[in-house]
Formats: structure tokens, sequence, C-alpha cells
């Protein structure tokens, strides 16, 4: 099945996208839900996720979630990461026909859409601001400015590190955003922008493990 | 892990070996300075990773 939303006279383009729907059904796995974009690009929101158990009532598809929807459990209710990328939107218009599209592998187990919404966040700006932490000669990632263990803030570079004692590693695996970080117990990373309001979007972990450590509030390897 | 932005905290984060997390919220900067803290959250390894930061201008 099919729902749509029709999103009108926004301006700028989507700098942030999440959805939220209530659905119930006798059986969470046997669904498939994607959304699609105006453009019609495709997302996988979840699919076989939740077992035997039944529905998904107010529940939030942000990238930003802490816990991937692969991790809940019935009734899901709050934020999960999506198993697709709704970053992937970013840069689109926001305007036109938004579709849920359901699938249920299972026929036998019926279900029922009771609603769901887009929260969309448009940029009015031209410029977005995208920065690669690492080493020095670490690669850098398209678009990327990088910034290493020694980008000290000036107000010619116009960002930096202000304070704290700053590391940084290249673990020459995975991707060029992935693969490189920058660390710090404790630092403070400035960026000159224009007064106004901003998305705020960060990354934090490493490639594989390199030393261990366990805690109950937070756990890195660096 | 503790991350803020321009002085107010985001929730906590733990992560896991190998592995990634994103996170972020909506800002507003007045003096003409975005400023991200990382912070030790408390664990046994007190190091904070940051790996990107992307910054969007956004309608208020």
């Amino acid at each position: 099945m099919t729902s749509t939303l029709l999103v009108d006279n926004v301006p700028g383009v989507l700098a942030d996208v999440d959805v939220t729907l209530d659905i119930m059904h006798d059986f969470d796995s046997d669904l498939r839900v994607r959304l699609l974009a105006p453009d019609a690009t495709s997302i996988l929101l979840f699919e076989g996720t939740g077992g035997h158990l039944d529905g998904f009532v107010q529940t939030t598809l942000d990238d930003e979630a802490v816990t991937s929807i692969i991790d809940g459990a019935a009734p899901f209710t709050g934020a999960f990461r999506p198993m697709g990328t709704l970053g992937a939107l970013d840069g689109k218009d926001p305007n036109g026909t938004w579709t849920l599209e359901i699938t249920d592998d299972e026929p036998a187990n019926e279900g029922t859409l009771r609603g769901w919404s887009l929260t969309v966040v448009t940029s009015i700006g031209p410029e977005i601001r995208r920065f690669d932490f690492g080493t020095p000669t670490s690669p850098l990632a398209a678009g990327h400015t990088r910034v290493a263990h020694n980008t000290v803030y000036s107000a010619a570079l116009g960002y930096g590190w202000l304070s704290g004692t700053i590391g940084s590693r290249d673990r020459t695996t995975g991707g060029d955003l992935g693969r490189d970080f920058c660390f710090t117990p404790s630092g403070t990373f400035a960026v000159d922008l224009p007064a106004g309001s901003y998305q705020i979007d960060l990354v934090t972990g490493t490639a594989r493990p390199g030393t261990t450590s366990c805690c109950s509030r937070s756990k890195e390897w660096h | 892990m503790l991350f803020e932005i321009e002085g107010v905290a985001l929730s906590p984060i733990t992560t896991v070996a190998a592995s990634f997390t994103g996170t972020g919220t909506v800002t507003s900067v007045t003096d003409g300075q975005l400023t991200v803290v990382l912070r030790d959250g408390g664990g046994a390894d007190p190091n904070v990773v940051i790996n990107s930061l992307v910054i969007t201008p956004v309608a208020p």
C-alpha cells in the first residue's frame, strides 16, 4: 500500500528529514517501509525488524537518533535511525508529493497505517560547511575542509581548535570520512559563522578498534 | 562522550568498536562563532572522537 503527503511552498533545500509513523500490524517483521521523495528517491526506512511483535507506535526515523531501528523493539516508540540514509535527500527540493510505501511479505497478517508525518528542515543559505577531521595527511573527503590535530583556530582561517590537547589518527581502512579522526578528552572547535540558525550534524566513531575500554556512560576506541 | 553545541549538551553517546554514530541539533549563532565542545562523558577512556561536522544554514 502507499500513502502520500503533499509539501508545498517550503523555501530552500532539504537539510534534514525525519519521518514519524504509526502502524498497527500483527507481525512487524513482515513489513518493508520505504519513503519516496518527490523526485522518486527511495529511502528504506526499515524491513524485517521487530520479529513477531506488534506495531510501530509514534516511531520516528531520524538519521541523528542514537539507536538503530534494527536494535529497537515493538512498539518502537521514540526515535530510531532508519536502515537507509535520509541524509541522501539533503540538498533536494522539499516540495511535491512524498510517498510512504508499505509492503507486507506475508498477506496472512493484516495491518493498518494509522498515520504518518514528515519533519523537514530546509537550508536557506547557499553555503553548507563540511569538515573532515583526521591527520594532516590522511585522505580528505570530497567537498570537505580538512581539520587535523594541529588546525589551530585563527581569525584568518575562520575555524579550528580553540583549546584542548588534540590528537589525530588514520586507521587506513574505511571511507575518507570514517577512516580518520581527531580526539581529545576536552577540547573546543570553533567556526566563524554569520548570525543565524544552523543544522549541526556530526559523526563520531572509528572504522576499526584500537585499544578497548568499557564504561557505563562512554565507551570509545582510538 | 559528550558534545556541546553553543553551550547546549547533546545526549551522551556510547559507541561500540568499529562503528559510527551520528548526532545533531539545530542551533542559533548570535555571536558570529559556532563552538563545539568535546568532553569526557565519564568512561574509562576519556577521549572523545570526531570524524565529521556539517553545518547547514536553515530557516529560523
